[in-house]
């Protein structure tokens, strides 16, 4: 029947009245019908248990009618609840009985309403409480045989007497407990020192080249030692840095200065600290951390918490952010300018171009570190927190916690988004490469624990061929020096020393290999085309040195080093270094009569993607669109096509980006020839020298080219024409041998 | 109208269970509960039956008695006794002469240290009367006496002697005792339960002295 019904009129929603169009009651539930009357009869029955429990002799019939007549009271609060939900009844199904009382005892509502609702909620739950603790005494009371008030002081001490039953209950599950417990208190432990002022030496004035990272963290020391000049202008100490940059630059360093300046405690967090072996031993310790930070805080008015190697730390997966391009190396990037919009897009799209994630600490420690550095405003504590919101006290404002967070890492994009975000990472400093001036001032710094005879020029020099040496590399270098000063029987550092020790440190040791005369010839015009190139059309960098004593890697080089410290590079620039690539191709096709090594494979490389980088995303060539993009969204580079007749122009741009870059690298090839053939005689000369001293420095190769006297060759001889006929005489044979596979006629000649 | 049956069939069985409970609480129990919880003594007498009050025995007890009397009393630590009649009074209850009606009395008692020492089943079998020496006819204080059973009782906190005997006092009516005396293991405290009548009236009654006297429990203190 009903399904027949239910298909002819499908179920409709009805939705609610509302309490002001209901013309009855609410129906109650069948529990809120029953609560109370289900709570007196147990309290009845749980009362006649116990005058049972109490009298052998007494049969649950006498029972039942004994307590009937001592107890009830019981039986009037039935009859009353009965009373009341007859009456809630009716109301729930007569309109005309709800209306009557809704109309004649709407006052008591409304008079009830007239106090505010959390004291009727209080009311409320003081009368439920009474009510409880009222039945609570009467079944004491019966058990007890007692005036049921006074049962209910009995139950305390019948508690207390059971104590040393509950204990030994309570010893089995701390035994068992124990176990887990004092397992996990021991791997919790570790990793976390605490140096206290003058626990630690180092200074400021120990940290060289970073100056203007040091200015910053000054000021923030000063904030946390004397917070009230911030504070009372209504600002706050700032919370943390994060010291980025590459490795021995000197962050862990500028770390210990700041340990050993600062008056206040300073901890120190191993990297390593967080890693766990069991699921929450990393919150476990970050939460110790940060509870022994607060105690140290609040005790010495403050504290710093060094993280070394932030970035063991790991990350939740997701892109760091707060500014593109902000690790990226002196370049003008978009994200500066863009809408956030815009360059969101960007650096999203790069972003899963490259793909990083996780790592770290993982299982919830850098979410739990991440909570710990912003949660420091939360009140805490039991007593704060519990006991006094028991007694119905609003629980103490927290006090002010001074904790200077420091982080440090050479792999910034491995930090988590969040972890930067200003309020936990105020501050982030670029501990980037020292600067010329601080890296003479690092020189001097280390120099000045040797003995040495280094005039400041030769420091100067020093500095400004040691272009991305950070202090660690300075340090080492320098110690370099002593050995080989040491090894000759000195104990005074001199310049060839710290040249030597330079070299040994950007090259490696030499292989003592020696070349057959025609293959160290061929060689030796290789580099000289590159030198000579070099020093015709680069201005932009200088010749460190040349050489063609072969390395790990190479058979011979010239390397160059820029004179300044210079942030934009210009399309001459590149020009030039593409011209000094490609001489060594133009120079042994010209030398040996079109014929060239494989020698020259790193050369074009480098040329090609120079000139690949120009054209496709340095807007040096003749299109305009970036090569980055076009790869990122597939779109392909301008060109390729272009059936369509136009304009030279327009066909130019047409050609696909690979014909544009061999035609740009053809272009400078034929430049690089036409130099070379006008100065023969210099690469001649130079590959002599090259022949002669193996490893020229950059101010020798200069003096041969100009022929004038160097510090150690003199270039002067190379000026003469009579010089020059027996150095093309030299060049013939050795060509010759090249063809015929054996030895030159002439021996290597030596110039007066 | 209703809206389900099930509900309301239930709030109809619990009213009733209600009604019940408390139309129960019109019928008297069968008999009078008599118990000291604290003690661990209870006993029942036939409901219908009056109580003399604990206050009205000590007051009689130590009606011109002398200190040593009143320090005795004083060891009383509960004592409790209904009769069947309502004119029985304490006095009727105490004296040598029988009650008319049938009593029963309950009484426990400390015992002095001298006292402990020297308690034996004699001792506790001449709680009232000499029964020993009735027996053995070395006393004469009664007339007639006639021991007419004894028996021994052992629980797990007590132990004493059941003792049922007839006598007449001097120019009284014959009269019949069940004595039950148990001292309890600790040797701390005497158990004492008396059911008396005149011997007429003792012996129309005895299927009721006996479940009276069977009630008498001793479960020792808490």
């Amino acid at each position: 029947m009903s399904t027949t019904s239910n298909s002819a009129t499908p179920a409709q929603f009805v939705s609610r009245p509302r309490d002001t169009d209901r013309k009855t009651r609410i129906h109650l539930g069948m529990f809120d019908r029953l609560k109370f009357l289900i709570a007196f009869t147990i309290t009845f029955f749980v009362l006649v248990w116990s005058d049972m429990a109490g009298n052998p002799l007494l049969g649950f019939n006498d029972a039942l009618i004994e307590r009937t007549r001592s107890t009830w009271w019981i039986f009037v609060l039935a009859a009353i609840e009965i009373i009341r939900q007859i009456h809630f009844l009716i109301s729930e199904y007569a309109s005309p009985y709800h209306g009557f009382w809704q109309k004649y005892f709407a006052f008591v509502d409304k008079t009830l309403h007239r106090i505010s609702d959390w004291n009727r909620f209080r009311l409320s739950r003081a009368i439920k409480w009474l009510l409880f603790i009222a039945l609570l005494a009467v079944i004491l009371g019966a058990i007890y045989d007692e005036a049921p008030v006074r049962a209910l002081f009995l139950a305390p001490a019948a508690l207390f007497a059971a104590l040393p039953f509950i204990a030994q209950l309570m010893f089995a599950v701390v035994f068992i407990l124990i176990q887990f417990v004092a397992l996990f208190w021991f791997l919790s432990r570790g990793g976390i020192d605490t140096y206290f002022p003058d626990d630690i030496r180092t200074r400021f004035t120990d940290v060289w080249g970073q100056d203007h990272v040091l200015a910053r963290i000054r000021e923030n020391l000063m904030f946390l030692e004397r917070p009230e000049e911030i504070e009372k202008f209504g600002g706050y100490v700032p919370g943390g840095i994060l010291l980025w940059g590459p490795p021995g630059t000197g962050k862990t360093l500028m770390a210990e200065a700041m340990a050993g300046e600062t008056g206040k405690p300073f901890v120190f967090v191993d990297p390593g600290a967080f890693n766990n072996m069991f699921f929450g031993i990393g919150i476990l310790k970050v939460k110790s951390l940060f509870r022994k930070l607060r105690k140290l805080a609040l005790r010495y008015g403050g504290v710093v918490a060094f993280f070394d190697e932030a970035d063991a730390l790991g990350n939740r997966g997701l892109a760091p952010a707060g500014g593109i391009g902000r690790y990226s190396e002196n370049e003008c990037h978009g994200g500066n300018y863009l809408s956030p919009v815009s360059a969101n897009l960007v650096f999203r799209e790069k972003f899963m171009m490259g793909g990083a994630a996780g790592g770290g600490g993982g299982m919830g420690t850098l979410q739990a570190l991440l909570t710990e550095l912003s949660g420091l405003k939360k009140p805490r504590g039991f007593l704060n927190r519990v006991v006094r919101r028991t007694l119905g006290m609003r629980p103490k404002t927290p006090p002010k916690y001074r904790i200077l967070i420091v982080m440090a890492t050479n792999l910034p994009e491995a930090l988590d988004e969040a972890l930067l975000r200003p309020g936990r990472i105020d501050r982030m400093y670029r501990v980037g490469y020292p600067s010329k001036a601080g890296r003479i001032r690092t020189y001097e710094g280390y120099l000045a624990k040797v003995s040495h005879s280094l005039s400041p020029e030769e420091i100067d020099k020093l500095a400004t061929i040691t272009p991305y040496a950070t202090g660690a590399r300075i340090k080492d270098t320098i110690n370099e020096a002593l050995i080989y000063a040491i090894r000759s029987g000195r104990t005074t550092i001199t310049w060839p020393d710290v040249i030597k020790a330079k070299q040994l440190k950007e090259l490696g040791p030499p292989e003592d290999v020696e070349y057959i005369e025609r293959e160290r010839h061929a060689v030796a015009i290789h580099e000289a085309c590159h030198g000579v190139m070099a020093h015709v059309v680069r201005r932009h960098m200088m010749i460190d040195l040349a050489t063609i004593e072969k390395g790990s890697d190479y058979l011979g080089m010239v390397a160059s080093i820029p004179p300044d410290d210079q942030f934009t590079r210009w399309k001459s620039e590149y020009e030039a270094d593409i011209l000094v690539s490609l001489a060594s191709l133009a120079g042994e096709r010209m030398f040996f009569g079109g014929d060239n090594s494989s020698g020259v494979s790193g050369d074009l490389e480098s040329a090609t993607t120079i000139a690949s980088f120009m054209e496709g995303h340095w807007g040096m060539g003749s299109t305009v669109s970036s090569h980055a993009s076009n790869k990122r969204f597939e779109v392909g580079a301008p060109g390729g096509g272009g059936k369509e007749k136009r304009g030279d122009a327009a066909k130019e741009m047409r050609r696909s980006l690979a014909d544009r870059i061999e035609s740009n690298l053809a272009t400078l090839l034929n430049k690089a020839e036409k130099l070379l053939k006008e100065n023969r005689n210099q690469v001649l000369s130079l590959a002599h020298a090259l022949e002669v001293h193996k490893t020229l420095s950059g101010e020798d190769v200069a003096a041969v080219i100009d022929g004038v006297a160097g510090p150690i060759v003199d270039g002067r001889p190379y000026t003469k024409a009579k010089n020059i006929k027996i150095l093309e005489a030299y060049h013939e044979a050795a060509v010759r041998a090249h063809r015929d596979h054996n030895s030159p006629s002439i021996l290597l000649p030596e110039l007066q | 109208m209703f809206k389900s049956r099930i509900n309301h069939s239930l709030l109809l069985s619990i009213l009733t269970v209600a009604l019940t409970v408390s139309l129960s609480g019109c019928g008297a129990p069968s008999k009078i509960y008599a118990k000291n919880g604290q003690l661990g003594v209870f006993f029942t007498v036939p409901s219908g039956w009056y109580k003399i009050s604990a206050e009205d025995i000590r007051t009689y007890e130590l009606e011109g008695a002398d200190a040593a009397a009143k320090t005795k009393a004083d060891l009383v630590l509960w004592q409790e006794a209904f009769s069947e009649s309502r004119k029985t009074s304490a006095k009727n209850l105490l004296q040598l002469e029988a009650p008319l009606a049938l009593t029963a009395f309950a009484r426990v008692r400390a015992l002095t240290l001298s006292e402990s020492d020297a308690m034996s089943y004699n001792g506790l079998r001449n709680l009232i009367l000499p029964v020993t020496d009735l027996i053995s006819g070395e006393s004469t204080i009664v007339d007639d006496f006639q021991l007419l059973d004894e028996q021994e009782i052992i629980t797990d906190t007590a132990q004493g002697l059941r003792t049922v005997y007839s006598f007449s006092p001097k120019g009284g009516e014959d009269e019949t005792v069940d004595q039950t005396a148990l001292l309890s293991n600790d040797r701390r405290s005497i158990y004492f339960f008396l059911v008396r009548c005149t011997t007429e009236c003792f012996t129309e009654s005895e299927s009721a002295v006996d479940e009276i006297v069977q009630s008498f429990t001793v479960k020792g203190r808490k």
